[in-house]
C-alpha cells in the first residue's frame, strides 16, 4: 500500500520537475507548499504573568546575585545594588528564603541580626547608602535603601532589641521587623539555666574565703551541681 | 496777609489740611517711636552672644565659622565657643531649652533617633540640622617613600595589636611593611599619629576598623565593643609614635622610609610637595574623589540649631543671630569650593546641589524631621 502512494507521487511529480531538468530555461522560485508557521505561544497567561513577576520581584532584591571575582570591590564589598549585602553591612544575615508555590505565589526572606554595630559600622552604613542613592536613583533602590534605613533606626531604639526582619516580596510587599524589649521575660529553659549559673557561682564564691590565698580549684563540688528532674533534663 | 473774603474759606481748609498733615506726621512718628520702643521690647534677649558646641574633630572648623562671623557681623558679643566630646556635647545641647542652654553645635556625626528622642524629651523639639561639608582623614608619607599604596586591611594588619591566624588572634610579629604583603616595601611598619582626639578617632573608625570589618573572623564576634577592641587595639611594641596633630608632618619628614602618619589633606596641601597622601584603597585623597565619596575616610559636618532660641515668648528671646550664624554656615562664601573652610580647613565642599539645598534649608529654617 505505501508503495502504491509512493509511486503515485512519484507519477505526479515527476512531469512538474522534469521541464525544469530538461529546459535551460530561467530557473524559476520554487513553490514548495510547506507548513506554515505556528504563532508564538500566547505569554499572557496567568501561570506566566506570575511567573514573571516572580523572576522580576527576586530581582529586585538580587536574590540570584552570585559573589564573582568581578563583583569584588575593595574591602570586600560587593556590588551596590546588592541588597543582601547593605543588610550584611547593617548586621543582619540572610537566614531563611520561604518560597510557596501555588496560584498564588510566596517569597520572603528573613534576615537575623548577626552582630550588633559600633558607631563607626554606623556611620559606614549610612556613608554607604549616602553612595548607594547617589549610584542607583531608581525607585527599587530607593525602596532598598529605606528598609535599610527603616532596619537601622528601629535599632537604635534602646529598650528595644530587633530580633528578626522578614521581608515578604509575594503575594504583597511587607516588611515586618521583630522587636522585642531588652528586658523581655526569658524563657523556662533559659531562665532555668540562668539560675543553675547563678547558684553555681554563688557556690564557688562561697568556697573562696575558706580558700584565701589559695588559687581556684579545678574541680567543682558536687553540691555546686542542682538535681535536674528527667523532663527538665530532656528539656535542657 | 490779606485775604480775600471770596478765597478765606479755601485758605482755611488748606491750614486745616496742612495742620492735619502736621498732625499725621507727628502721630506717623509718636507711633514709629512706639512701634521701635515695642521692638526693643520684643526683642530682648537673655543672652547677648551665641552659645556654639563643637566636638573636637569640627573644633577648627567651628572656629573658622566663628572668625568669619564676628568679621562679617555686627555681633554685641562674641560667640561663646565650648569643644567637648560627642556625647557630652550632645547631652549638654538637649539639656533643654533658654538662655543657660547651648545654640548651636557642630559635630561630624549625624543625630541617630535615639539623640533626637532624647533632645525632644527635654522640649529641644525644633532643631534645624545643615550639613557643612565634608572632612576626611589622609595617610601620607614623605615625598619619594616606596610606600605609596595601602589598603585599610593592610594598615590594620599591619598595626593592630593582634592578627588573625586561622581563626585565632594571636600577636603582631610584623615588622616590615613586606610581612604584611609582598607587594610592599621592605622597610620597617611605622605609624605617626596623634595621641588622642578627634584625628586618633577618625584613625580607629574610618581606617583601621574599617581594615578589620570584612574579616571572617572578625565578622564573627557578635558584640560591638569587644569587636571594636580587636579592630582598634595598636601595637605597644614601639613603631606607634604619638604626638600633637600639628607636630605630626614634621615627624613623618624626620622619620625613617616606610613612616606613615595620619594628617589631613590641608596639611599635605600645606608641606608644599614634601608629603604626599598615599593612595588608600585604590583611591588617592583628592577634593573630586572626597566630594564623590569614592574615598573611603571620610565624615560629614553637621550644624544643628535650635530654632526655639531665635524666637522671642512674651517679647524675650533667647539670644540674636542663630538664622544669620546658620545662613552664613552654609553660604557659598564659606562652603563653596573657593570658599573659607575649604581654604583654610581642608572641608570638602558638597556638590551643587546639595549646597543650595542646604541654603534652602538655612533660609527657611527648616526644621528636623527624620
Amino acid at each position: 500500500m505505501r508503495f502504491v502512494l509512493i509511486l503515485a507521487t512519484a507519477i505526479l511529480l515527476g512531469p512538474i520537475a522534469a521541464p525544469a531538468q530538461t529546459n535551460n530555461a530561467p530557473a524559476q522560485p520554487r513553490t514548495i507548499p510547506g507548513i506554515p508557521l505556528q504563532d508564538p505561544d500566547a505569554g499572557d497567561s496567568l501561570l506566566d504573568r506570575l511567573d514573571r513577576l516572580w523572576e522580576g520581584t527576586k530581582g529586585l532584591f538580587s536574590m540570584t546575585a552570585t559573589i564573582n571575582a568581578t563583583s569584588q570591590m575593595r574591602g570586600g564589598r560587593q556590588e551596590d545594588n546588592d541588597f543582601r549585602w547593605l543588610m550584611n553591612i547593617a548586621g543582619y544575615k540572610l537566614k531563611e528564603i520561604e518560597s510557596t508555590v501555588g496560584l498564588i505565589p510566596g517569597l520572603g526572606l528573613n534576615f537575623a541580626v548577626a552582630r550588633e554595630l559600633t558607631e563607626a559600622d554606623r556611620d559606614y552604613v549610612e556613608r554607604e547608602l549616602e553612595r548607594h542613592a547617589r549610584r542607583n536613583p531608581g525607585p527599587i533602590s530607593a525602596i532598598q535603601r529605606s528598609i535599610v534605613y527603616g532596619v537601622l533606626e528601629a535599632s537604635d531604639l534602646g529598650k528595644y532589641g530587633i530580633e528578626k526582619v522578614e521581608i515578604d516580596l509575594l503575594p504583597l510587599p511587607k516588611v515586618k521587623i521583630l522587636m522585642t524589649p531588652v528586658d523581655a521575660p526569658l524563657s523556662l529553659e533559659t531562665s532555668r539555666v540562668l539560675r543553675a549559673i547563678e547558684r553555681l557561682n554563688s557556690n564557688i564564691n562561697s568556697l573562696m574565703p575558706r580558700q584565701r590565698g589559695t588559687q581556684l580549684p579545678l574541680w567543682i563540688p558536687e553540691d555546686a551541681f542542682v538535681p535536674v528532674s528527667a523532663p527538665d533534663a530532656r528539656r535542657l | 496777609m490779606i485775604v480775600p473774603e471770596t478765597t478765606a474759606p479755601l485758605v482755611i481748609t488748606q491750614r486745616l489740611i496742612s495742620q492735619c498733615k502736621v498732625l499725621a506726621f507727628s502721630a506717623a512718628m509718636a507711633l514709629s517711636v512706639f512701634g521701635a520702643q515695642t521692638t526693643q521690647a520684643q526683642t530682648r534677649t537673655e543672652r547677648e552672644g551665641l552659645w556654639i558646641l563643637a566636638s573636637g574633630s569640627t573644633s577648627h572648623v567651628t572656629r573658622e565659622l566663628i572668625e568669619g562671623f564676628s568679621t562679617s557681623h555686627q555681633l554685641p558679643a562674641r560667640p561663646r565657643l565650648d569643644v567637648l566630646p560627642t556625647p557630652q556635647a550632645l547631652e549638654a545641647f538637649c539639656s533643654g531649652v533658654g538662655g543657660a542652654t547651648p545654640d548651636i553645635f557642630v559635630t561630624s556625626r549625624r543625630a541617630t533617633p535615639a539623640a533626637k528622642e532624647y533632645c525632644r524629651a527635654r522640649g529641644v523639639t525644633e532643631v534645624v540640622e545643615l550639613q557643612i561639608g565634608i572632612g576626611s582623614l589622609v595617610l601620607a608619607a614623605k615625598n619619594g617613600d616606596p610606600l605609596n599604596t595601602l589598603s585599610s586591611e593592610e594598615v590594620w594588619r599591619a598595626l593592630g595589636a593582634e592578627v588573625v591566624r586561622g581563626e585565632e588572634f594571636v600577636p603582631n610579629r610584623a615588622r616590615l611593611w613586606r610581612e604584611v604583603s609582598p607587594a610592599l616595601p621592605n622597610s620597617e611598619i611605622r605609624l605617626v599619629t596623634a595621641a588622642g582626639g578627634s584625628s586618633r578617632a577618625y584613625f580607629e573608625d574610618l581606617v583601621l576598623q574599617s581594615g578589620c570589618r570584612h574579616n571572617p573572623t572578625i565578622r564573627l564576634i557578635f558584640e560591638a565593643g569587644y569587636r571594636r577592641s580587636k579592630c582598634v587595639t595598636m601595637r605597644q611594641d614601639g613603631r606607634i609614635v604619638e604626638r600633637r596633630v600639628e607636630d605630626i608632618p614634621g615627624e613623618i619628614l624626620r622619620a625613617p622610609a616606610g613612616t606613615i602618619g595620619t594628617v589631613t589633606l590641608s596639611q599635605v596641601r600645606a608641606s608644599g610637595g614634601t608629603l604626599v597622601p598615599i593612595k588608600l584603597d585604590e583611591v588617592v585623597p583628592t577634593n573630586a574623589t572626597i566630594a564623590s565619596l569614592d574615598y573611603l575616610p571620610t565624615f560629614n559636618i553637621f550644624l544643628y540649631a535650635k530654632r526655639q532660641h531665635s524666637r522671642a515668648v512674651g517679647g524675650v528671646g533667647v539670644v540674636r543671630g542663630i538664622r544669620e550664624f546658620s545662613a552664613f554656615a552654609v553660604s557659598e562664601q564659606v562652603v563653596g569650593p573657593e570658599g573659607r573652610l575649604a581654604t583654610n580647613t581642608g572641608v570638602v565642599s558638597l556638590p551643587p546641589d546639595d549646597r543650595v539645598k542646604q541654603r534652602r534649608a538655612a533660609a527657611s529654617q527648616t526644621i528636623l524631621t527624620r
